[in-house]
């Protein structure tokens, strides 16, 4: 019986053969209630035939969509999406703006922090401070630095090169210190980016630098 | 109990007179001194630490002494210096710093001892110039600011800057209620711009007419800074310093207006001197 529901829809449908339609023929004339059935069916099909038809409306597919159960996609499939499905930018005059100001001040300060740094670091009062101090000499060997803080030692604090710049971090409690560096442990240089320069009382001069004062 | 103390007292005495021997003891060990020299410097350092000289600086001006080739009357000279320093309370930093200093450069010992004598000379005159500005009323707020004051008092005398002048500049400073602290950087600058070669008369005019104009101790940095960018250009000190007064002088100073002017309100509130009341937080 299904075998030939099958074929009478396909009869409706205009796809069955001749077979097909001798088969049915043959059937309704010992089924009464096939025939009433494929009556039925045609007046339906002739009455959708003679109706009008109508255009779906544009969303038509996409509420249709909508409101089909969704299918969970893979986690890989999400991913992909995210990495590289288009998407589109909306922006405007001020934004665009306000983020280039962003730009522009993270790049001097990028650069601000490459710069050699102020000469102390703040810290609590009364609390040893980091004072770095450079020289550039690239024909040095060896560059140290001497002061009152040290004694003048030639030997206790030895600043460390890098492509002919000397450098070093000190700690020093706030004060005034009198300072020189001394090259190859025999040649005594008053700082040249030193604040201020006082005389060594014996002819020649030591930088000075403050410290948290 | 009485009778155990006296026995103790002696062997802690000659202990410390111990530890304090053991480092002379080494630093002389290594010297081309005499036995009778080197006693000799012995006991004087030993009276020297006794007396209150630090350790560690007898020591180390002993053993600089000696990779120097001092003698022993220079070597005794150095200690002599320190215990006359210490006993008459002057500031004895500044004298140790003067011999250490010396001796580490490579300054031939005998100078070092003249330059070390002459700075103990000055500080004893310098004190009495500072003492009387902190009586009137310039009173340190912070320790070691009457001993720099002193030392660089002592440092102007040195130069030849009189007296009278260091006075002057102390008045100036005291005219704009500023500090001891301020004090000290006027007297170091004078005498920067006197060493460098500028009458000591034109160094204390120049700094004074700074002060009264409100200068603050970075302001004076920065004409020092002056003063050796002129010299580099091969300027002579005494046009150097005309310049200044032509130039610095007629203008605001470096630092801003409004930074004078709230200097000046702490000033006349009696709290830090220009320029000092923004650092010293």
């Amino acid at each position: 019986m299904d075998n030939e529901r099958d074929i009478l829809h396909k009869i409706l449908d205009g796809d069955a053969g001749e077979d097909e339609k001798t088969i049915i023929s043959r059937s309704m004339e010992t089924d009464p209630g096939l025939r009433e059935e494929f009556t039925g069916l045609m007046h339906t099909v002739r009455m959708l035939e003679k109706s009008e038809r109508r255009e779906a409306p544009v969303f038509f597919t996409a509420e249709v969509m909508k409101k089909l159960p969704k299918r969970s996609p893979s986690v890989l499939s999400r991913l992909r999406e995210f990495m590289f499905n288009s998407r589109v930018l909306r922006w405007n005059m001020a934004s665009a703006l306000a983020m280039a100001a962003i730009l522009v001040i993270s790049l001097v300060s990028v650069s601000r922090l490459h710069r050699a740094p102020d000469m102390t670091v703040a810290s609590a009062p009364g609390e040893a401070a980091t004072v770095r101090l450079t020289y550039y000499s690239p024909q040095a060997r060896r560059v140290a630095v001497a002061g009152d803080f040290n004694k003048w030692k030639t030997d206790a604090h030895e600043m460390k090169g890098a492509d002919g710049m000397w450098s070093i971090d000190l700690k020093l409690k706030p004060g005034v210190y009198s300072y020189s560096f001394v090259v190859d442990g025999k040649s005594w240089v008053p700082d040249p980016g030193a604040e201020a320069y006082e005389d060594d009382g014996f002819g020649s001069r030591n930088a000075v630098m403050r410290v948290n004062i | 109990m009485a009778l155990l103390l006296c026995f103790a007292l002696p062997s802690w005495t000659i202990a410390a007179g111990d530890l304090a021997s053991d480092g002379i003891n080494k630093a002389l060990e290594a010297s081309p001194l005499s036995r009778t020299e080197q006693a000799e410097v012995h006991a004087k350092a030993v009276s020297a630490v006794n007396a209150g000289v630090p350790r560690e600086d007898v020591e180390l001006i002993l053993s600089r002494a000696i990779s120097r080739k001092a003698d022993a009357g220079t070597i005794n000279r150095f200690l002599d210096t320190s215990v006359s320093a210490k006993k008459e309370g002057l500031p004895l930093s500044p004298v140790l710093d003067r011999i250490e200093q010396g001796l580490s450069k490579g300054v031939p010992p005998e100078r070092v001892a003249i330059a070390s004598e002459r700075l103990t000379a000055k500080l004893a005159e310098a004190r009495p110039l500072v003492d009387a500005l902190i009586r009137d009323g310039m009173t340190p707020k912070r320790s070691g600011e009457r001993e720099m004051a002193i030392e660089a008092s002592a440092r102007a005398l040195e130069k030849s800057i009189p007296p009278e002048e260091i006075k002057g500049m102390g008045a100036a400073v005291q005219g704009r209620r500023g500090s001891l602290p301020l004090f000290t950087s006027s007297v170091d600058t004078a005498t920067y711009f006197a060493g460098s070669g500028m009458p000591a008369a034109t160094a204390s005019r120049l700094v004074r007419n700074a002060v009264d104009k409100g200068y603050s101790t970075r302001d004076l940095d920065s004409m020092v800074k002056h003063m050796d960018a002129e010299m580099k250009r091969g300027a002579r000190p005494e046009d150097a310093a005309a310049k200044m007064e032509r130039g610095n002088m007629q203008s605001e100073p470096a630092m801003d207006r409004q930074d004078m002017r709230r200097d000046m309100m702490n000033d006349r509130s009696g709290g830090a001197g220009p320029g000092m009341g923004n650092r010293m937080k």
